[in-house]
């Protein structure tokens, strides 16, 4: 009796412990990752149904949700047309799809194609509403190839698919003799090579490499006003002492009727950065020391038989920079953008010369930082070009300068607007604020919302067809703003 | 299957021993009964001096064995006394009753720095701990000190296998400047104790106060712990095997809130500091119904990366026996701690998870070679392999799946493209740490470990009776080698991110951010060496009533070791000590005792003359119990022992070696126009021709010597009732005088280049109570003990070299060890005006300081909150009071274990990216516990003593340092053991031959109680980033031939 009990103890104490046994060690061992879950397409024998679509309008890229059942989630077998052009399907849950407004599309209808997984249709429909295209300013991509791997780039020609750029740095845009539109583009800071952009024939070229023109390090390039048969160079030539001035040119020049293809040293001054040329002809450009501006040609050196410039101003006392000039095409005044600020100069028409300069936005100290703001409560880190566009509203009031200045904010990565009176905005770039904490990027899409620039230093404006051009220096491209 | 194979062998072993030749056989059979004439079943007869099974009474207490004529056969059974009878030259009845062995309190033995030596004589402080009570799942013994063992103090601070030891103080922390860490001594040699087998431990001792490890002199400053293996003995051969299978899940992980949540905190968190949000109402929902899986994922790295348990196998068999001449012991055991990552399992060619291994092995030996001869062998060793993923740091892993929020990257880009978050060494130090988790863990190659540890020392033991009786010599010598042993396989795929928008064509816009490393190897290889040697001579008599002995040992060690000193001369050097140690007692019937110790030291790192040290000790008991008057008339009071010692003891662990050279080097100096550097100018001005000096790198620090611990120990030892009840209780107190420390506050007028000289000007106080108790009784069949121990100690600086400063709290004198220190807050703030109206808190720009942001408190009242205001706060990481309670039971053939274990007096801060919220912006997951708590939520609740202040993003300087608020409370009480194991009756193993089998189910961690909830309190961590530690269960069987 008392063994039976024994035994029955210690097979209920066996099978407990086998039973505690599973009961642990059956936990799921599963886990890990096995690749993505499986797409699925819709199921064809049961029905399709559309309900809705949102939103009913927006912008170009704007994501359409389009709502019901049974769409399955392999998105290659879903096609969606928004006014008659294919729409890229982002996603779908099976009861949502998500799809972006394509460019082009203007006001549209909204169809969609279902197929199985064979490619089979299986449902066709179309929404009675239909989708309104609104209009938004929207930063784009017009050319610039780039290895994703490396993202790096080389100086390649060609149509606007496969040209490459190494880091475009300036831009001047321009018509030639044949009536096409045309962008010239100082390929790399200090210039690699002259590239020209051709918009009418969609194509890159280059117009000449560093080693065959004889330059140092070509830091900007203008035309001459007003007849712009002449493409000047500046040139930092490393020289900055005054002694050293008549060692190596300063400005260079190219003519049209050469193509701009060869290159003749115009001046033999200190180092510059950049020229303006107003519209009397008198030419001024500046130089490191002190960040002096200088009136071109007015002193001969009888020693040297050469011409010196006369040394008008610093732009900032005892204080030096890389300066760039950028004359008001009413020649009302002249915008300098360096020390983190854009600063402003008269010009005296009578006497044919710059009038010392003024601070119009930015921080007196020089600080950089990005803050949109009047007057020196702006901010800016490393102001690059910039170009005078006129504002209709301005001719509307009857206002006397009637351009805005636009301006590549280098190390802000954005776009910045100057109106007359020292607001200052940001007009493109900085969009996308996201978790990832970043301002820079390559996104096309609405400026301000969307779009990132990566170090853009270059810009010139098509007033025709209102478009910017940038020269998006380290995204290797040239993009282009405009209202779509 | 290796298992049987080398249980198989060893039985064949055996047989082979016992089938030797035979002379003429006489057959003995009887019956065996217990004191109240029951049969005894499977109590063991064997023939004295000759090695062998044996054989074991039947259920009815029957025997039958055949025997040589004229030999002894000794009878036994555990808890009995043995029992001898002579066989003669002819067939016989032999009917035995066993006695019941009546053991006291007075027979409890105690493992001593001398030797064993009976608990009554005992004048020191000394835990001996039984070594059944020691239960651990895991490697390392370490890891069951906690709570088991008085005067210990111990925390694990990670579970990864290969890695899962406890760090452990005896007594506490009594000193900032070098090592804290105990002595460990097994078998005598210093050795560590992470590798050993438990199944192979005989005894487990610690020697707490200056009495018991004087004889170590320097080297017990922090205590010692007395291992011994188990050796062989006279009588039956006992083969003993134990397999376990544990089952190892976590005791807590902290839990993340998923990618819709955490989307929704992280524009709360802009929002409330008027910010734009992060995430628009679309991209919500996108993230929510998973639309754009590529650019909204919603990941949980935790589950992907993590398994929900991993099992651990461990096997061990040892065999004992011998004979009068020469006794053996064996012991084979093997181990493999399964990690708990996932693995790809695509992935055949190598495992990538953290697995460990160990193979055990050990041989003892002892000898008689003459009557008065003992010679004692004993090899032992281990080889262990650890095999991880190829990241170099394992804890990348964690710092990666902590920081890797849900929504920012898919495990996988739907194109195949493997995305990172940063490009390599954007934050870190270690550039891996940015890596996916998934990725760090499985796709990065391999790493391995193995390590070898060989332990092998001989004793001589030579009786010298024939000179005076009680004399005795005893050499020993040892020699331990150790090498370590890393081969990484490193590799990584090309890594991506995605630009947050896609292009104008719907595809995504891809950047490589980490090229493609094919795999590569590195190798590295260390070792080391020691060798110890030991001479002592003693002596014991009684005289009477008088009782003396008398130790005197020179020891003598050596310690090589080889980890990357390149050419540096100074730490090739051997680091050596040599010894002498003296020990005399005197007891006057076993009720005076008094104890007299010393050691005299040297160590080469100090300079001549500042070598030698003499550190004595003073010692003395009173066995009141022993008197007369109370043993005549008191007699339930088993024995009431009151101790004292008084000792110093040295200690010379300092980082630096030989710190009272010089160095010398160039004098770097850059004094050239445009940054040349020219050192000294031998050139002109802008035309610099420089040759470089000489000078100090390193002052040397003549005076240098032992760091000195005066140490005091009130110590009581009672039993009552026999041995039923027994209380140890002891009182110490600790000053550790001229602590190591550089001297980093001299005055530059000193002109002191290049690092600073050291002197031994640190000072601790510590002190404390440590005890421990027990009772048994039985209630019918039903045997029972309760236990208990704890420990509590407190130290504090007296003097460390530091700074001047006004206020007396920013010091480090007068405060605990590794003080915890931060600001005090007083809660939240309500509104503006209370910010208006509080002191001006000086961590961030004062605009940025909102409602529902901390308040502190202005310590100093100068009316500004800043660094001066920081004051200790709470205690220190390392709890200052450990504790634990046990009761054990059995019944026939069950028997059940339960053991609690706490700590307390602990505290720590939480801080890191996911404590602090958003405070690396998008790295950082943010913690379930701290979402679901009662946190500051704007216009939600605003209640000003909520657990979590206003959200921030991107960091907030007023919030997130130090501060009461963060500190948490790190005690924590647990069901650290619960044991339950069954033994088959004997009626039923003795059929199947067997001696003994035990089923047993251990489950260990199962329930821990704290008020700290977002990872394990012991942790210690204060941001929870570790390999979290193991909830196991274990299933055991044990069998006995």
């Amino acid at each position: 009796m008392h063994r039976r009990i024994q035994r029955k103890l210690l097979s209920i104490c066996i099978a407990a412990l086998i039973g505690v046994g599973f009961g642990v060690t059956s936990c799921s061992d599963e886990g890990g990752y096995y690749g993505a879950e499986p797409k699925v397409s819709a199921d064809p024998s049961k029905p399709v149904v559309f309900t809705d679509f949102s939103p009913k309008e927006g912008a170009v890229r704007t994501l359409v949700f389009i709502e019901g059942s049974n769409f399955g989630t392999d998105i290659s077998n879903i096609e969606v047309t928004i006014g008659g052009i294919s729409a890229p399907v982002i996603g779908s849950s099976g009861t949502k799809i998500c799809v972006m407004t394509p460019r082009r599309s203007g006001q549209g209808d909204v169809a969609v194609t279902i197929k199985d997984k064979e490619g089979k249709v299986i449902k066709e429909h179309q929404f009675e509403e239909q989708f309104t295209l609104q209009q938004a300013l929207q930063v784009n991509t017009l050319t610039g190839k780039v290895d994703p791997q490396t993202n790096s780039s080389s100086i390649i020609n060609g149509s606007f698919d496969e040209a490459e750029f190494q880091n475009p740095w300036w831009l001047e845009l321009d018509i030639d003799d044949e009536g096409n539109k045309i962008i010239y583009v100082i390929d790399q800071e200090n210039l690699a090579a002259l590239r020209k952009i051709n918009l009418t024939t969609k194509e890159v070229s280059t117009v000449f490499m560093k080693g065959q023109a004889g330059v140092h390090q070509v830091k900007s390039m203008l035309f001459d006003t007003p007849t712009r048969d002449t493409l000047f160079f500046v040139d930092d030539n490393g020289r900055g002492n005054w002694n050293d001035r008549h060692q190596m040119p300063n400005i260079h020049y190219a003519l049209r009727n050469e193509g701009f293809r060869k290159v003749y040293p115009y001046l033999y001054a200190q180092c510059s950065y950049s020229a303006i040329s107003m519209q009397d002809g008198t030419i001024f450009y500046n130089t490191w020391t002190s960040s002096e501006v200088y009136k071109a040609k007015q002193i001969f050196d009888e020693q040297a038989k050469m011409w010196d410039g006369q040394s008008l101003f610093s732009v900032k006392a005892n204080s030096s920079d890389h300066v760039f000039m950028f004359r008001h095409p009413d020649d009302m005044y002249v915008y300098m953008t360096g020390f983190n600020g854009v600063y402003r100069c008269a010009y005296d028409k009578d006497k044919k010369e710059l009038v010392s300069s003024v601070l119009h936005v930015g921080n007196i100290g020089g600080s950089s930082g990005y803050a949109d703001a009047p007057g020196s409560a702006a901010r800016f880190n490393r102001p690059r070009q910039g170009v005078f566009v006129k504002n209709k509203e301005y001719v509307a009031q009857g206002k006397q300068d009637v351009y805005d200045f636009y301006l590549c904010d280098h190390n802000n990565n954005a776009i910045r607007k100057v109106t007359p009176d020292g607001e200052v905005s940001t007009f493109a770039g900085r969009g996308s604020q996201g978790v990832d904490g970043q301002v820079w990027g390559w996104i096309d899409g609405e400026a301000r919302e969307t779009a990132r620039f990566r170090e853009p230093t270059g810009i010139c404006y098509d007033e025709e067809e209102e478009i910017f051009y940038v020269a998006d220096k380290e995204n290797k491209r040239i993009r282009t703003i405009s209202v779509e | 299957m290796m298992k049987k194979y080398i249980l198989s062998v060893l039985c064949l072993l055996f047989f082979a021993m016992s089938a030797s030749a035979q002379k003429k056989k006489v057959e003995v059979t009887g019956t065996i009964v217990d004191e109240e004439g029951f049969p005894m079943i499977g109590a063991t007869v064997i023939i004295k001096d000759k090695p062998g099974l044996g054989v074991a009474s039947d259920i009815d207490g029957n025997f039958k064995i055949e025997v040589e004529a004229f030999q002894y056969l000794v009878f036994s059974y555990i808890g009995y006394e043995n029992q001898e009878h002579l066989v003669k030259d002819e067939n016989m009845v032999l009917n035995v009753k066993m006695l019941e062995s009546k053991a006291t309190a007075l027979d409890e033995v105690t493992i001593t720095g001398m030797g064993p030596q009976k608990k009554v004589t005992v004048t020191g402080a000394i835990t001996t701990v039984e070594v059944g009570t020691l239960k651990t799942s895991s490697s390392s013994i370490s890891n069951s000190l906690a709570g088991n063992v008085a005067g210990v103090m111990a925390m694990q601070r990670s579970g990864q296998p290969g890695s899962n030891t406890s760090e452990f103080w005896i007594r506490g922390i009594s000193t900032f400047g070098g090592s804290s860490s105990a002595l460990i001594l097994v078998d005598g040699f210093e050795r560590s104790m992470d590798e050993l087998n438990i199944e192979d431990i005989e005894s487990f001792s610690v020697l707490k106060d200056a009495s018991a490890t004087a004889i170590y002199g320097s080297r017990g400053a922090n205590g010692v712990i007395l291992i011994n293996t188990k050796r062989g003995n006279d009588g039956k051969v006992e083969v003993n095997a134990k397999t376990e299978y544990t089952w190892t899940t976590r005791t807590r992980t902290p839990k993340f809130v998923d990618g819709l949540r955490y989307a929704s905190m992280a524009n709360e968190a802009r929002t409330s500091r008027n910010q734009r949000t992060v995430y628009s109402d679309q991209e919500l929902m996108m993230i929510g119904e998973q639309l754009d899986p590529d650019i909204y994922p919603n990941v949980d790295w935790m589950g992907l990366l993590l398994k929900d348990g991993a099992p651990t196998y461990r096997s061990s068999v040892s065999v004992k026996g011998g004979g009068s001449k020469a006794r053996y012991y064996l012991s084979g055991s093997f181990l493999d701690e399964g990690g708990m990552y996932n693995v790809d399992k695509t992935m055949k060619e190598y495992s990538t998870n953290a697995n460990y291994q160990r193979y055990n092995y050990r041989m003892n030996i002892d000898m008689n070679i003459t009557s008065t001869t003992l010679v004692q062998v004993g090899i032992g060793g281990a080889l262990e392999k650890t095999n991880r993923s190829g990241v170099v740091n394992t804890d990348d892993i964690w710092y990666s799946v902590f920081g890797y929020n849900p929504v920012t990257m898919p495990v996988m880009y739907s194109n195949g493209y493997v995305p990172v978050m940063q490009k390599e060494g954007t934050f870190t130090s270690s550039w891996e740490a940015a890596y996916n988790p998934w990725i760090a863990a499985t796709q990065t190659g391999y790493s391995e470990i193995w390590q070898n540890t060989i332990n092998s020392n001989i004793t001589l033991e030579q009786k010298l009776d024939f000179i005076t009786e009680g004399l005795k010599f005893t050499g020993r010598f040892g020699y331990d080698t150790y090498n370590y042993n890393y081969i990484q396989r490193r590799k990584n795929p090309e890594m991506w991110r995605a630009e947050r928008q896609r292009d104008s064509n719907g595809a995504i816009v891809f950047n490589r951010l980490v090229p493609e490393r094919l795999m590569s190897q590195n190798s590295s290889a260390t070792g080391d060496r020691k060798e110890f040697v030991e001479a002592e001579l003693s002596y014991g008599r009684n005289f009477g009533d008088h009782n003396i002995g008398s130790v005197l040992k020179y020891t003598h060690d050596n310690y090589v070791n080889t980890s990357g000193f390149g050419s540096d001369i100074m730490q090739g050097i051997a680091r050596r000590h040599q010894g002498l140690a003296g020990n005399f007692s005197y007891g006057y019937k076993n009720r005076y005792l008094l104890n007299y110790n010393f050691g005299y030291n040297g160590s080469e790192n100090f300079a001549k003359g500042h070598q030698f040290g003499f550190f004595p000790a003073y010692s003395a008991a009173w066995n009141i119990a022993e008197e007369n008057f109370v043993r005549d008339n008191i007699d339930w009071l088993g024995m009431l022992k009151i101790r004292y010692s008084y000792g110093e003891v040295g200690s010379d662990n300092s980082s630096s070696r030989f710190p009272y050279l010089a160095n010398f080097g160039n004098y770097e100096r850059s004094t050239g126009a445009g940054n040349q550097e020219v050192y000294y100018n031998w050139g002109d001005m802008n035309s610099a021709f420089g040759y470089p000096g000489l000078s100090y790198t390193r002052v040397s620090s003549n005076n240098v010597t032992w760091e000195i611990a005066k140490k005091h120990d009130v110590g009581i030892d009672l039993y009552l009732w026999g041995d039923k009840f027994g209380l140890t209780l002891d009182y110490f107190d600790e000053k550790r005088e001229g602590i190591y420390m550089g001297r980093d506050y001299l005055s530059d007028m000193v002109g002191i280049q290049g690092d600073n000289p050291s002197a031994n000007v640190g000072s601790v106080k510590s002190e404390g109570f440590d005890g421990n108790f027990k009772f048994d009784e039985r209630i019918g069949e039903v045997a029972f003990q309760v236990r208990g121990n704890f420990t509590y100690s407190k130290n504090e600086i007296l003097e460390a070299d530091e700074m001047v400063n006004r206020y007396p709290y920013l010091r480090r004198t007068g405060f605990r060890v590794d003080q915890a220190k931060g600001l005090v807050a007083l809660g939240l703030f309500e509104d503006y005006d209370d910010i208006r109206n509080s002191p001006r808190q000086d961590f961030a720009d004062v605009r940025d300081v909102m409602p529902g942001d901390i308040k502190y408190k202005d310590v100093n009242g100068d009316g500004i909150v800043n660094n001066d205001d920081i004051v200790p706060i709470g205690a220190t990481t390392r709890p200052n009071l450990i504790y634990g309670l046990g009761l054990s039971a059995s019944w026939k053939g069950f028997d059940f274990n339960l053991h609690f274990q706490g700590a307390g007096k602990s505290n720590f801060f939480i801080n890191g990216f996911t404590v602090y919220p958003f405070i690396n912006g998008e790295w950082g997951n943010i913690l379930e516990e701290m979402a679901d708590s009662n946190r500051w939520i704007l216009g939600v609740n605003e209640d000003p003593q909520a657990e979590y202040p206003r959200l921030s993003y991107g960091g907030n300087a007023n919030n997130y340092r130090p501060s009461t608020y963060w500190l948490r409370d790190g005690s924590y009480l647990r069901l650290k053991t619960l044991e339950m194991g069954y033994t088959l009756p004997k009626s039923l193993t003795q059929k199947l031959y067997l001696d003994k089998v035990r089923l047993h189910v251990i489950g260990q961690n199962l329930l821990t109680f704290s008020k700290f909830k977002l990872w394990d309190p012991e942790m210690g961590s204060s941001n929870g980033m570790k390999y979290p530690l193991g909830k196991t269960v274990t299933f055991g069987l044990t069998v006995n031939l």
